[in-house]
């Protein structure tokens, strides 16, 4: 399973990488919208932690 | 698209190849650990002999180890699959290009946080400080009790107090919306190194910023006492001047 929990309280768990990789641009893209361009798909992957289903 | 592999080093131990949980296949405990040695080392070859020496460390290798280590090898190769570990007298794990291991990932985003802060390319100070947090702030190989995971531990806590110094500095020229990120990032530095003056410094400008003077100067209170108690010194003139400053 496939995890991130934000510093600021956001939290998505899917088993599908792809899935969190694109729930997490959505939630840079509407909280942090000047900095989502910095945050690609690339640096999104490395902040995943795997987790047990 | 070819083989993609994670080896997660921080927090849960996890080797995933294409989706596929792996760890679960290495032989026990001493196997985990082999793969997460030559991970955790996997930009050079690493020798046999000193492979063996750290993997039954501290009693060291004795009768047998040199069978047992050969099996567990053996075993784990097959195990993880098609990740290779090359060679005979010196170890290498090899990944495919797209691989990720988590601590170099964050070594790596941390050297970049770094020299943007140095740079003021605040922007991407907070892409890569946060990179190094989310992998930093898991417990290196949590679970496993081994002289040579305590060394990492400890190294690994130093970049994480650094990613988080990073982090709050960024935040802090980031605009309102950020401000609550630089004070928690702040709160944590001040509890994991509560005799430096860096962390009680971004605390004071996060809350100065926000237009808490009283909790600003509450924490210049705090900063004074544990100094004094605790090393008989007094603030930094930096602090000193960061005070007068924002008071």
């Amino acid at each position: 399973m496939n995890q991130v929990n934000c510093e600021c309280g956001f939290s998505v768990r899917d088993e599908d990488e792809d899935r969190v990789v694109e729930a997490v641009l959505a939630h840079v893209a509407s909280t942090h919208p000047d900095l989502a361009p910095n945050v690609t798909p690339a640096v999104v992957r490395g902040w995943i932690e795997l987790v047990p289903s | 698209m070819g083989t993609r592999a994670r080896i997660q080093l921080h927090g849960r131990f996890a080797v995933h190849v294409d989706g596929r949980l792996v760890e679960r296949d290495l032989p026990g405990r001493r196997g985990r650990l082999l793969v997460a040695y030559l991970a955790a080392h996997r930009r050079s070859a690493v020798d046999r002999a000193a492979l063996l020496e750290a993997l039954w460390r501290p009693a060291g290798p004795g009768d047998g180890a040199v069978a047992g280590f050969n099996a567990l090898l053996s075993k784990a190769r097959a195990a993880l699959a098609p990740i290779e570990i090359r060679g005979r007298s010196s170890l290498q794990i090899v990944l495919p290009p797209d691989s990720v291991v988590d601590a170099e990932r964050a070594a790596a985003a941390l050297h970049d946080a770094e020299s943007a802060t140095g740079q003021q390319d605040w922007p991407r100070a907070w892409t890569h400080a946060l990179s190094a947090l989310f992998v930093t702030q898991r417990q290196f190989l949590s679970g496993f009790e081994h002289p040579w995971v305590d060394e990492r531990r400890r190294s690994a806590q130093y970049d994480h107090e650094r990613a988080l110094a990073c982090y709050a500095e960024a935040c802090l020229h980031l605009g309102p919306a950020e401000l609550p990120s630089a004070e928690r990032s702040a709160r944590r530095l001040v509890e994991l190194q509560p005799l430096s003056e860096v962390g009680y410094g971004l605390l004071m400008r996060a809350l100065a910023r926000r237009g808490d003077h009283a909790a600003a100067l509450l924490v210049y209170d705090r900063l004074r006492r544990v100094l004094r108690d605790d090393l008989g010194v007094s603030p930094s003139p930096a602090t000193r001047d960061l005070v007068s400053r924002l008071l």
